[in-house]
């Protein structure tokens, strides 16, 4: 029982509940939504009346459910976690954005600050204490393929 | 000096979270039990529809009725500090296990752009979640105000140092 293996486990729960609610997220958006129905009702109707791009809407909004869905797999299982993570990162800044721009200051309370929570504090931590992951397989065994050769 | 007060702060902080995070599982155990009762709660969960034709009721059945008291014991566990660490990562697996089952049930009855009932997730999974993310992040031989620190000195070689 070390401090280490502690804080891997509280690592585990952040990324996995994160994980869970993108990836769920993504699923219904991408397989029982559409990714063109997703940006339709979400982007391109409510902000037709904005400064933004249409074409911008229609690409942002097809695209962050595919997003959701990979990235929100990968952080699950713990695979490219950081590069992942960063991609979440963007859209919860791309959301953040939308919201503030046509919403009340209070509208990214619900959704995206406690989404934002978890990803910080499994980004803040070291990749190397996150050891129940799948990143964490591939580091061993490139330090097991690196001892075999030398 | 500043040192030992320094430790007995942390010490407090985590008695903090670990005792809130233990009186929610106790007594999510403790109302599960005396205003249901174990039979009953696994009825319900046997009779759950979305489930019924997928998994065994008796399985159900068991999973149901060992839910109150899997939560009564892991609850009352981290609320003393007795096998706090391992009691904590049992949690753990609770909640991940729990928030899988909220997704699911997400894509079965979905709520909202995000599937996931919003009201459970941010006020049912993530404050249990903070509180056990808190608490394994600070550092266990810190955890002076427990069981755990009694049973192995620890209480008592803080006191001797503080003296």
């Amino acid at each position: 029982m070390t401090r280490t293996s502690d804080r891997a486990w509280a690592i585990l729960v952040a990324r996995c509940i994160l994980g869970i609610v993108f990836f769920i997220a993504g699923v219904y958006k991408t397989f029982m939504w559409g990714p063109l129905e997703h940006a339709r009702v979400l982007f391109v109707e409510p902000y037709a009346d904005t400064f933004l791009p249409v074409w911008a809407l229609w690409v942002s909004g097809a695209a962050v459910p595919v997003i959701e869905l990979v990235a929100g797999a990968l952080v699950l299982v713990g695979l490219w976690t950081r590069a992942s993570l960063v991609a979440l990162a963007g859209i919860l800044v791309l959301v953040s954005f939308g919201h503030l721009l046509v919403d009340p200051p209070t509208s990214i309370n619900a959704f995206i600050l406690p989404r934002s929570a978890l990803l910080l504090i499994v980004l803040l931590t070291p990749a190397t204490e996150d050891r129940y992951s799948l990143d964490q397989v591939r580091r061993s065994r490139g330090h097991a393929a690196e001892a075999a050769i030398v | 000096m500043v040192r030992h007060d320094a430790a007995l702060e942390r010490s407090v902080a985590i008695f903090l979270t670990r005792t809130t995070l233990g009186f929610v599982y106790f007594f999510a155990g403790v109302n599960k039990l005396t205003e249901v009762g174990v039979v009953e709660f696994g009825r319900r969960a046997a009779a759950l529809p979305d489930l019924a034709g997928i998994v065994p009721q008796a399985i159900l059945m068991a999973v149901g009725s060992l839910t109150p008291l899997v939560e009564l014991v892991l609850g009352a566990l981290v609320l003393f500090g007795l096998w706090t660490r391992p009691a904590l990562r049992c949690v753990a697996a609770l909640i991940i296990l729990i928030t899988l089952a909220y997704g699911v049930h997400g894509l079965l009855h979905p709520m909202g752009a995000t599937a996931m009932n919003i009201a459970v997730v941010n006020f049912y999974i993530l404050p249990r979640a903070a509180l056990l993310i808190v608490t394994l992040f600070l550092p266990a031989e810190d955890d002076l105000l427990s069981v755990d620190a009694l049973r192995d000195g620890r209480f008592r070689r803080f006191r001797i140092r503080r003296a």
